[in-house]
C-alpha cells in the first residue's frame, strides 16, 4: 500500500480524535496530562463545524461564545454528524494558543500564538517557530494519548461507551 | 508570509531522509538551481514558479545568511503570472483591428487575429507587472519537519513535486497516519490503523 492510500484510509482517526478531545475536555474541565507528565488545558472555543459523514451538504457551523455546550451541537452529534473542525484554546505553562484544528488532516490554521518577546528578525523567526513547534508537540502528545486508547480494544470499548452516553 | 509575521495557517510535513554533512553548500546549490526566474513580457510563458529568499524575494541569487538560521532553512516559493485585465484586452484588440482594417470589407483570418492579439498582449505586458504570490517555507532540519504557509491543495501539490525534485527528498504530509508514524507507534499498531473501520458515534 502506498503512502497516499495509507493516509487516505486512516483519515477517519482524525474525526474520532476530535470527538474524543471534546468529550475528555468536558468531563475533565479541560485538563489533560500527557504521557511525559506535561499538564495542559484544552477547551473548545467559539467555532465548531460538524458534518454528516455521508452527505457533506449536511453541515452545521456553530459559532458564538461556547458552541460545544449548546443543544444544537449535541443534536448534531445525535444525528450522527462528526466534528470536521473546531477552534481550540490550548494553555500550557501560562501560555495560550488558539487555532482551528481540521479533523481529517490535523492541520492547524488561524493560529494565534502568545505575544513575542523579541523584535529583531532572526530572533522573531526562532521565537515564532519555537511557539509553533511547542503547540504542535502538545497536539501530538494529545493524539498519542488518544491513539493508545483507540487501538487498545478493551480500553476503547469502555471509552466508546462513555462517549456514547455523554453524547446522548 | 507567515514565517516572520502575519497569518499562521500552514500545512505541515515530515521530511524523509538525513541531510548530507555539507548540507549548507548542497542545499544552497539546489535552491539556486530551482531559483525563480522572472517572467518576460516577450515569450509564451504565462506563469513562473521558483524558490526565492523570504527576505529578498526580488533577488535571484541566494546568500547563505538569508537562508540558514541554526536548525532552520527559510525560503519561499514565488509564483508569478500574467493576469491581464480581460476587458482592456478585448477593447484594445477591437480597436487595433478597426484601425488596421478601417474602411475595408474583408474577412480577417485567424492568423491575423492571433497576430493582433499577440501585439496587444505584449503592449499590455510592457505596461503592467505580473501578479506575485510568495509562500513562506520553514524547514527544521534537526526535527525533519517543514511548514508550508498555504492550505491550498493545488499550491501544496505543486510545492511537494517541486521540493522533491529540488532536494531529492520525500515529503510526508501531516495526517493521523503520519503523525502516528512520527510518534513511534510500532508497525503492528500502524497496521491496526489501516485495517480499522471508522468508529461511529451511537448515542445511547
Amino acid at each position: 500500500m502506498d503512502l497516499f492510500t495509507k493516509i487516505e484510509t486512516t483519515r477517519h482517526f482524525g474525526d474520532t480524535f476530535l470527538i474524543w478531545l471534546w468529550y475528555k475536555s468536558e468531563i475533565n474541565d479541560g485538563l489533560f496530562s500527557l504521557s511525559d507528565g506535561t499538564s495542559l488545558s484544552l477547551l473548545f472555543d467559539n467555532q465548531l463545524i460538524l458534518e454528516s459523514p455521508l452527505a457533506e451538504a449536511e453541515r452545521a457551523q456553530l459559532t458564538g461564545a461556547n458552541p460545544s455546550v449548546s443543544e444544537e451541537a449535541r443534536e448534531a452529534l445525535r444525528q450522527g454528524k462528526t466534528v470536521k473542525a473546531a477552534k481550540i484554546a490550548l494553555s500550557c505553562r501560562e501560555r495560550e494558543w488558539k487555532f482551528m484544528l481540521n479533523a481529517q488532516s490535523l492541520a492547524i490554521s488561524g493560529l494565534k500564538i502568545p505575544a513575542l518577546m523579541t523584535k529583531a528578525n532572526d530572533e522573531k523567526l526562532y521565537e515564532r517557530q519555537a511557539l509553533i513547534e511547542e503547540v504542535t508537540a502538545l497536539l501530538r502528545g494529545l493524539f498519542d494519548l488518544f491513539l493508545n486508547e483507540r487501538l487498545d480494544e478493551q480500553r476503547w470499548k469502555e471509552v466508546a461507551t462513555k462517549i456514547n452516553e455523554w453524547a446522548a | 508570509m507567515g514565517a516572520l509575521e502575519g497569518s499562521l495557517s500552514f500545512k505541515s510535513y515530515y521530511v524523509d531522509g538525513e541531510p548530507p554533512n555539507d548540507f549548507h553548500a548542497d542545499y544552497l546549490k539546489r535552491l539556486q538551481r530551482g531559483a525563480f526566474e522572472p517572467l518576460s513580457p516577450v515569450g509564451d510563458d504565462e506563469r513562473h514558479v521558483g524558490w526565492v529568499s523570504v527576505q529578498h524575494p526580488l533577488q535571484s541569487e541566494f546568500r547563505r545568511e538569508d537562508i540558514f538560521f541554526n536548525q532552520y532553512i527559510l525560503f519561499g516559493m514565488r509564483i508569478d503570472k500574467w493576469a491581464l485585465p480581460s476587458t482592456w484586452l478585448k477593447a484594445l484588440i477591437k480597436q487595433e483591428t478597426e484601425l488596421r482594417f478601417a474602411g475595408q470589407d474583408v474577412k480577417i483570418s485567424k492568423r491575423v487575429k492571433d497576430e493582433i492579439k499577440a501585439e496587444v498582449v505584449l503592449a499590455l505586458r510592457q505596461k503592467t507587472l505580473p501578479t506575485m504570490k510568495l509562500i513562506d517555507i520553514v524547514w527544521n532540519i534537526a526535527e525533519h519537519q517543514l511548514r508550508f504557509w498555504s492550505n491550498s491543495k493545488a499550491e501544496s501539490e505543486e510545492f511537494e513535486e517541486f521540493f522533491e525534485e529540488t532536494f531529492d527528498l520525500r515529503l510526508r504530509p501531516e495526517s493521523p497516519y503520519t503523525m502516528a508514524e512520527f510518534l513511534g507507534f510500532e508497525q503492528k499498531a500502524l497496521d491496526k490503523m489501516l485495517s480499522a473501520t471508522p468508529w461511529m458515534l451511537q448515542p445511547l
